[in-house]
């Protein structure tokens, strides 16, 4: 299962959006942020504490089960009252959610976190990007692991000089992509796939902001 | 003599690496390098460096050339795309320029903002794309250019790792190999023990290899690279003689001679980092008695 992982933003921006905005109505999800501990139920029912105490009224609450879904809309326009009463809505799911709702609802939106990534949970509580959605796959050759995402530097003809005992320069705490992918190669008796020059990327496979249409049938 | 030439007769050469000044102009740099001409077989004008922004690298080897230095373009394929590559070393041929140094370069940590992305777009494999292209006498395009560069190329490899090389160094030394990489330089050596063993390991595939050697002068340097560059680089005793010592610049000298003296032995060139201390270079190198 993908996930969006989400950062809370630090108090004081949070503050600083919601200056001159009274009264709020928060939004939580149940599906990526619950998972992630930074909009589920625990987490919106500390923030409606701190914005109490922060001098706010909070006219509800509420955590929808999966907020990019476009059912969220039907969903909040259930407890309608309560956010009509709202000068804002403070939306703690990740970027997906905060603008599906904010397409759905004419009200202000003001997200509460900031979106890292999309991730997978590749243990408990461990997250870890595995694909930026390049458009140009070469996994095919690196025994299933993405050097475009899984190395610092995204580079497809790795490894670098910074690789380190299996660790990333940058950080002792990451993987050296290009070790990760020398090991299963090795594993797999395809190290010849290591000497494979890959050309440089076409990076005109889909220009950003990416758009998809299906095709007529 | 040329780099080019020097390295294929085998000699012991000597290179050092300086900065092109920002916002003045590069006499101060030619006088304090006059004091070494004849010396040494090539300059290297980094256009990265720790302090970040510098000088204009091209414009500085041009005048070291006129000078009758054999200047090197030493840059970086990070921060840059092909097309910018591209253009810098047609410039720097037209500019006159023999010789290149070009690292893939390292995960930034110290100097202008870190907050700026940085970008590793050019790795080993296309940086080859574009020398190929520009030593054909046509830009990455396939446009006709004038031009044939054929620069002598300088890699960069790490040194570290004693006798534990892992095999993707290894391979990685055999890709520069097939770059047509002229000469490897290395990390910084302070160890020659650990030096010898990395290079009894490794097949440098008859390619000359450099040392490069950084002169410490405090025991500060040398805490400094062990904390930002890499773990035990600097062995614990230097940096004790350089904290006792009363005369440092002595003590300095001292061990940048034995550490020259010794890689006399392994290798075939020292390039020097005076990191800013260009101007007492000669005082080093009389030390270590280098021509």
């Amino acid at each position: 299962m993908i996930r969006s992982i989400t950062q809370l933003k630090p108090a004081e921006e949070i503050e600083r959006l919601l200056n001159g905005l009274d009264r709020v109505f928060i939004v939580g999800c149940g599906t990526c942020v619950t998972l992630t501990r930074t909009g589920g139920a625990p987490e919106v029912a500390a923030m409606k504490t701190q914005l109490s105490e922060a001098g706010k009224v909070v006219t509800g609450t509420t955590v929808v089960p999966v907020a990019c879904d476009n059912l969220t809309g039907e969903i909040l326009a259930g407890i309608d009252s309560q956010i009509r009463q709202a000068d804002a809505l403070l939306i703690m799911t990740c970027a997906y959610g905060v603008q599906t709702i904010a397409r759905q609802i004419k009200k202000t939106v003001i997200p509460a976190l900031n979106t890292l990534f999309i991730g997978k949970e590749t243990g408990a509580g461990h997250f870890d990007e595995v694909c930026k959605q390049c458009g140009t796959c070469i996994i095919g050759e690196t025994g299933g692991i993405c050097p475009v995402t899984a190395c610092h530097k995204g580079l497809v003809n790795g490894p670098c000089g910074g690789t380190n005992n299996g660790k990333c320069e940058i950080d002792p705490d990451k993987d050296c992509a290009w070790t990760a992918i020398y090991n299963r190669l090795k594993d797999l008796g395809r190290l010849d796939s290591m000497r494979k020059y890959q050309k440089p990327r076409n990076h005109l496979g889909e220009p950003s902001p990416g758009k998809f249409r299906l095709p007529a049938e | 003599m040329k780099l080019k030439e020097a390295l294929e007769r085998k000699n012991f050469v000597v290179t050092s690496e300086v900065q092109a000044p920002m916002g003045q102009s590069p006499e101060a740099l030619v006088e304090n390098l006059k004091m070494v001409r004849g010396r040494v077989d090539g300059v290297s004008l980094s256009e990265h460096e720790f302090e970040g922004v510098v000088g204009d690298t091209i414009k500085t080897c041009e005048i070291l050339k006129q000078n009758r230095f054999e200047s090197i373009y030493q840059t970086t394929t990070r921060d840059k795309n092909r097309l910018q590559l591209q253009k810098d070393f047609l410039d720097a041929h037209d500019a006159g320029i023999d010789n290149l140094l070009v690292f893939t370069e390292d995960y930034r940590i110290t100097g202008d903002s870190l907050q700026e992305m940085m970008f590793f777009h050019v790795d080993a494999g296309k940086l080859q794309s574009v020398l190929d292209h520009i030593r054909e006498g046509h830009t990455v395009q396939g446009q006709p250019i004038a031009a044939k560069p054929d620069f002598l190329l300088g890699s960069g490899v790490e040194s570290s790792w004693g006798k534990n090389v892992p095999d993707l160094e290894m391979k990685e030394m055999e890709e520069m190999t097939k770059i047509g990489t002229g000469y490897f330089l290395t990390t910084p050596i302070f160890d020659l023990d650990r030096f010898e063993k990395f290079l009894s390991r490794t097949n440098t595939f008859g390619v000359p290899v450099i040392a490069e050697v950084m002169i410490l002068r405090t025991a500060g340097m040398g805490q400094f690279l062990n904390r930002h560059l890499k773990s035990g680089l600097v062995p614990d005793w230097m940096i004790q003689k350089l904290a006792k010592a009363v005369d440092k610049e002595k003590a300095s000298m001292e061990l940048f001679a034995d550490t020259v003296k010794g890689l006399k032995h392994l290798c075939q060139g020292v390039h020097i980092i005076t990191i800013g201390g260009e101007e007492k270079l000669k005082l080093y190198l009389d030390a270590a008695n280098l021509k």
